[in-house]
């Protein structure tokens, strides 16, 4: 049966008799993965509904509710997502402090959206971390606690505590769009996108009925969300699911899981592939048996080439090939995937001249080779830029390239600004008081990438809007700039911040800072003291004079053109600062002194 | 046996290796939050202290420790715990 909404898909789990598939959570201290049946999960959540409808006035909560969720558990973050689903409000999922990087980061949040709407959000906390919050949440916003472990006794039931069918076109939750400090961007994601998406990606696929997913990805992320634990829900994929931080740890245990549970699809960003292919011994490689992989997704930040070929290096020995690693492309705002690559072929790279890279330009291919090509790790060359295909545009989905302007640009092999319409398009961003729901223009989202397209293959070649990527997360650079700049006690006008290489994970993060009048040593302070607190990994201060940051001509800083600036080496500036723990305490102590 | 003043000490090192922070510059009330490491790092130091102390902390603990007095007493409990 094809369903049209999220409610559906519960509702036929949890009236699945047979049991079929489960969730499977990886417990760290047993060691094991723990089974719950999406029946079960689909019953508790019933259960959870029942008791966020409670909360409400006289027992009935309003549908459209909005409900934030602040759980490290994936099985309690999943009860809770579904439990607000099942009674017609919509969750909505933060990241914990440990992504943050701090409690504080987190408390800014609910207080925020906590107050965002017209009626204050409920918040689902998990019982441990109940007392860690209790002075910090406002009184106004009530709070449910729910127990992390899967196998404690916990209520179920049949059906969902509201008779309540929400429409295909309805808003089924909201995502957060970026993790940087202060932001607070999020879009509303219709139960209609998701379905769209999940069919569109599993017929790209030629999936079948009994495919096994295992994710560490954290459910904050779209990818992780959407592209992996909604996906495997609304196909009935059992998945196996670890924490990011359980991941970090041991990596190892994300691809033994894989191996003993005999899955054929994963998912995770370059850092995942990189992570593993560097800190997974060689013993543990030689004893993992993964040939029943189908598909390595590969997404949410720039692929490079380099993690490539060493993931297939290292994993050949387990039956890893390159036909299984395959990039795609998505946001947010297109509920996730827009472009996957060719399940029968083997996905390539183009290596093109870094200096003819514009809106509105040809591009240069200097090279082009396929993930078995024997060339592959040589590939690098000063001069060009290694660039893997993102694949085919999806089933309902359509992707053009425009100008600065907006204007469609026609024609293979010319650069421009990525925009997408079509049935996995989000509802818009989310708004407020007055309009829950600002909706994108025509339905239609330009993305803030600059990609070309290449024998009908997507190529993402830079970042124009102002975002950094980092681990798969997103950090809205407006944003950095207005924290940092508040703790400069300047105008954020002056502050700009931009990575060094968005092809390179690994690469600077930099902050450039132009000197208007003066800046004193104890702001500089203050800001290196804030670094330790934020999410973001920032590694140099440029101090420069004033009217440096690179504009365009009606005053808008060019971030594009500050990386460009600063692989040459040619950004002017007074004073650069490394940012590392002894530079941290050493300002400390100045400002303590100062105290 | 595990007192706190031992935990504390290994703790230290532990840190200021990771860190590079001065010995000097490590305390009971340091804020891990405060102590230089961005979240990735953070993951990274405790995992070197579960295998310095034969522990596993869940993510929750990771979480809510705040400072290293914090750290000290939940080393300690779990330690004579198992």
């Amino acid at each position: 049966m094809q369903h049209t909404t999220l409610q559906e898909v519960l509702s036929t789990h949890a009236q699945d008799a047979t049991e079929r598939s489960a969730l499977h959570c990886w417990d760290g201290a047993q060691r094991e993965y723990v089974p719950v049946s999406y029946a079960a999960l689909s019953r508790r959540a019933f259960a959870f509904g029942a008791r966020l409808m409670a909360q409400g006035t006289d027992g009935e909560l309003p549908a459209g509710s909005v409900v934030m969720i602040a759980c490290h558990s994936p099985y309690a973050t999943l009860v809770a997502f579904y439990g607000a689903i099942s009674v017609g409000a919509i969750p909505m999922i933060f990241p914990m402090p440990l992504s943050l990087g701090s409690h504080e980061a987190l408390s800014a949040r609910i207080e925020h959206w906590g107050f965002a709407f017209e009626r204050p959000a409920l918040l689902v906390l998990e019982s441990g971390l109940v007392e860690k919050f209790h002075d910090d949440i406002p009184a106004a916003i009530k709070t449910v606690r729910l127990s992390d472990d899967p196998a404690a006794e916990i209520d179920e039931q049949n059906a969902p505590a509201r008779a309540h069918q929400p429409l295909p076109e309805d808003v089924a939750f909201f995502q957060t769009t970026s993790s940087s400090t202060g932001d607070h961007k999020a879009v509303a994601i219709s139960h209609a996108n998701i379905i769209a998406n999940v069919v569109g990606i599993r017929h790209a696929q030629n999936m079948d009925a009994n495919e096994r997913m295992a994710t560490w990805l954290p459910l904050f992320h779209d990818m992780g969300l959407v592209g992996t634990v909604l996906f495997s829900f609304c196909n009935d994929y059992p998945l196996l699911i670890m924490t990011p931080t359980q991941f970090v740890k041991r990596p190892a245990l994300w691809l033994k899981g894989m191996h003993e549970y005999e899955c054929t699809i994963a998912t995770a960003p370059n850092f995942g592939f990189d992570y593993c292919s560097r800190l997974v011994s060689e013993k543990d490689a030689n004893e993992m048996d993964l040939r029943k992989v189908k598909h390595l997704f590969i997404g949410a930040e720039p692929i490079r080439v380099s993690t490539v070929h060493s993931f297939v290096e290292k994993f050949s020995v387990a039956g890893i090939g390159p036909q299984v690693i395959r990039p795609a492309y998505g946001l947010a705002e297109s509920t996730i995937i827009t472009t996957m690559t060719d399940p029968d072929k083997v996905s390539q790279f183009v290596c093109l001249d870094a200096d003819a890279i514009g809106i509105n330009e040809p591009v240069t291919v200097l090279d082009q080779m396929r993930f078995d090509d024997p060339r592959m790790a040589q590939h690098d060359s000063a001069k060009s830029i290694a660039v893997c295909t993102a694949g085919s545009v999806i089933e309902g989905m359509l992707v053009e390239l425009v100008d600065e302007q907006g204007e469609l640009i026609e024609g293979e092999g010319i650069a421009g600004e990525i925009a997408i319409t079509g049935t996995s398009v989000a509802m818009g961003y989310v708004g407020g008081r007055e309009n829950l729901v600002d909706r994108f223009d025509q339905g239609r989202t330009r993305t803030g990438d600059m990609g070309v397209f290449l024998e009908g293959e997507l190529y993402i070649l830079e970042r124009l809007k102002n975002v950094i990527i980092r681990n798969g997360e997103n950090f809205l650079v407006s944003a950095l700039e207005e924290h940092l700049a508040d703790l400069l006690d300047i105008s954020h006008e002056h502050v700009a911040v931009f990575e060094s290489d968005i092809h390179n994970p690994d690469s600077d993060i930099v902050v450039m800072v132009e000197r208007h009048g003066t800046i004193d040593e104890d702001a500089v302070n203050r800001l290196l003291v804030s670094m330790p607190k934020e999410a973001f990994p920032i590694n140099r201060i440029l101090l420069s004079k004033s009217r440096e940051i690179p504009r365009t001509t009606s005053g808008k800083k060019r971030h594009f053109y500050c990386r460009k600036l600063y692989q040459k080496d040619e950004i002017k500036h007074q004073q650069s600062i490394e940012v590392s723990p002894q530079r941290i305490v050493q300002a400390m102590k100045a400002l303590d002194t100062q105290a | 046996m595990n007192d706190n003043a031992t935990i504390e000490q290994r703790l230290t090192n532990i840190i200021a290796s990771k860190t590079k922070l001065e010995a000097a510059d490590i305390h009971p009330q340091l804020n891990l939050e405060d102590s230089g490491l961005d979240s990735f790092a953070r993951i990274e130091l405790i995992l070197v202290i579960e295998e310095e102390f034969s522990i596993e902390l869940s993510d929750s603990e990771s979480a809510n420790v705040a400072t290293i007095a914090d750290l000290t007493s939940l080393i300690n409990e779990k330690t004579a715990a198992s």
